[in-house]
């Protein structure tokens, strides 16, 4: 049901492999379903036709599903559309990026609405500082994930970039989650805060591998590339 | 000095002989590195007392039509749609500035092809000049940095006032690139014309460093040893065409100007934590033990630069990267760099301790892991330190 591949340059290079406007589809339906859960969003994807056979459809997905649904639930619906082969672990490494630039990005909001010393908490230097330097962090890292797209969609294989955007990625996520927990203070303690759950999934990996197994990957990679 | 062009084709109408392929172009920079040791060897480069080479390798590069390549497309005259471009100019700007890596002339072609002709493009009255520079003609450096402060303008004391016949400059810069062997300086000044504007109030001036007034020394520096200047101007009176494009907007050309900067300055560390990494894993013979997933951590970082910088390109040659895309590439390729150079030291001293021949992680180039790490700190620097980096990032903050 998908539309023809965009010939077009858009957005970014995952945005030009996958099928015109599918991330503004997919947007609009996520928004149209209005749930937090996993289950309705599954529901009115397959309602609506979208499917996502190709690797960079799934880290559309993924991204798009960061911006509308908690980690956890969107960790969930990315499963369902899980496909194994090449690159297959990009798109929990997209979800895990975007969803740590969306931490930082409410965690600046809500740093907008509190105060210290006279002055609101984001116009703190140190504070503007810690988030700035993990926006940075997230843009390199967001980077890294669709350029490992774009080459495993064109076919190239075991230079060790895959292995490492899922490490970064997953990096990412926990230094933001530390980070913006501690930025949030005793709030950010306090059960069911995003912050506080995005620490405990960063040190959960959804496709069960530890860093330093991936780590190994790359390793090996690079031994091979010396052969 | 004059070397014959190897080009093959030519190439989008930019100046100079055309490459086929950014792959082609590279082959062509590493085989006239290659052929003149006297002015690319790291040894001839860090003599105390010496000025090193730079104006010589910018010159055998330009006129071997190695420097224009890597310069954007003059924009078309008439009103018809542009030909796709196969390999656009950012393609081979990547490939200069790898291939020279490591290189200490790396720095000096970076700031002659990236700072000066792409300041001096900006403008149709200096488009001559810049052809000039991409040809290895002559030289310029960007003046910017004051003894007083850096990138806080208003606190800025060099000026340029209207005199009888022209404008006076007065004033002091240093920590700038390139100065030593510059023809031309591309100062920023207060301009008293417009003190009280509230849209600009600084100018960029052209200033032959043969002008009376004008000084040049090089300053001693913890890198780039015998690259950077410290400059005193001292009632300079230049003709009134001194004024590069409109005055009072120098502060305005310079902050997009530094977006570009800051990309290229991200892609030339990014290449020398690449090289040096490769050096770091060999040396000692291919059983020496580095750890592996030591190295493996730093190409983790080393291809997310990489991957960045690249995407960084492709957006300023659409012409559309984001101030805060650029200073997050420099910021983590300055630290990534740090990193890979830390470890490159580290390393060189253990394999010394174990080893008595152990001539350093390239035996042709003894010095070279401290020189990479001397360098990165002035490479962190330039185009604004980490903190002014944050700072524009953080503007995306409200």
């Amino acid at each position: 049901m998908n539309a023809p591949r965009a010939a077009a340059p858009a957005g970014s290079p995952v945005d030009d492999l996958a099928p015109a406007g599918l991330r503004a589809r997919v947007t609009e339906c996520l928004r149209e379903c209005a749930s937090d859960r996993a289950e309705p969003v599954v529901a009115a994807l397959d309602a609506a036709g979208l499917c996502f056979p190709g690797l960079p459809d799934r880290v559309v997905l993924a991204e798009s599903l960061a911006a509308a649904l908690d980690f956890d639930p969107a960790a969930e619906v990315l499963a369902r559309h899980d496909r194994p082969g090449a690159g297959a672990g990009l798109p929990v490494a997209a979800l895990q990026v975007a969803a740590s630039a969306r931490l930082v990005a409410t965690t600046g909001g809500w740093l907008g609405t509190r105060h210290s010393f006279g002055q609101r908490l984001i116009d703190h230097q140190v504070v503007r500082f810690r988030l700035a330097e993990l926006m940075a962090y997230a843009e390199g890292a967001r980077h890294l994930v669709h350029a490992a797209t774009a080459d495993t969609a064109a076919g190239a294989r075991g230079d060790g970039v895959v292995e490492a955007a899922r490490l970064q990625a997953r990096k990412l996520l926990r230094r933001t989650a530390r980070v913006c927990l501690h930025l949030h203070g005793a709030s950010g303690y306090v059960a069911g805060h995003p912050a506080q759950r995005l620490l405990l999934a960063g040190h959960r990996p959804a496709d069960g591998i530890s860093d330093e197994q991936l780590l190994d990957a790359v390793a090996r990679h690079l031994r091979g590339a010396d052969d | 000095m004059t070397e014959p062009p190897t080009a093959t084709a030519p190439h989008h109408g930019r100046p100079g002989p055309g490459f086929a392929t950014p792959a082609a172009f590279r082959r062509s920079v590493r085989a006239l590195v290659d052929r003149h040791p006297e002015v690319f060897a790291p040894a001839v480069w860090d003599v105390p007392g010496r000025v090193p080479p730079g104006r010589e390798a910018v010159v055998l590069l330009g006129r071997a039509g190695l420097l224009a390549p890597a310069a954007p497309a003059p924009a078309p005259v008439r009103r018809v749609p542009p030909e796709p471009d196969p390999a656009p100019s950012w393609q081979f700007a990547a490939a200069l500035h790898e291939e020279l890596g490591l290189l200490p002339a790396g720095a000096v072609v970076l700031t002659q092809v990236e700072v000066a002709a792409k300041l001096l493009a900006a403008f149709p009255a200096t488009a001559h000049a810049a052809r000039q520079a991409l040809a290895g003609r002559s030289l310029a450096a960007l003046a910017v940095t004051e003894p007083g402060g850096g990138l806080d303008f208003d606190a800025m004391t060099t000026s340029v006032r209207r005199g009888d016949e022209g404008v006076v400059v007065e004033g002091e810069k240093w920590l700038s690139s390139n100065a030593p062997f510059a023809d031309e300086l591309l100062v920023l000044a207060r301009d008293t014309a417009f003190a009280d504007s509230a849209l600009g109030r600084h100018s960029l001036v052209r200033v032959p460093v043969d002008a009376p007034g004008v000084e040049v020394h090089p300053l001693r520096t913890l890198g780039h040893r015998g690259v950077t200047g410290r400059i005193r101007l001292t009632g300079v009176r230049l003709a009134p065409e001194a004024l590069l494009g409109s005055p009072g907007t120098g502060l305005l050309t310079l902050m997009r100007h530094w977006v570009h900067e800051r990309v290229m300055v991200a892609l030339r560390m990014t290449a020398m934590a690449e090289g040096l990494l490769a050096l770091l894993r060999s040396a000692g013979g291919p059983r020496s033990g580095y750890a592996d997933r030591a190295a493996a951590e730093l190409f983790v970082d080393i291809a997310q630069e990489r991957a960045s910088c690249r995407r960084a390109l492709e957006l300023l040659g659409a012409g559309g990267c984001p101030p805060r895309t650029a200073a997050g590439c420099k910021l983590r390729s300055a630290d990534v760099l740090r990193r890979t150079a830390e470890a490159a030291l580290r390393r060189e001293a253990e394999l010394a301790s174990t080893r008595p021949r152990f001539a350093g992680l390239d035996p042709a180039d003894p010095g070279l892991a401290e020189r990479a790490l001397r360098d990165a700190t002035g490479l962190a620097l330039a185009g604004g330190s980490d903190e002014a980096l944050l700072m524009v990032i953080a503007r995306e903050l409200r």
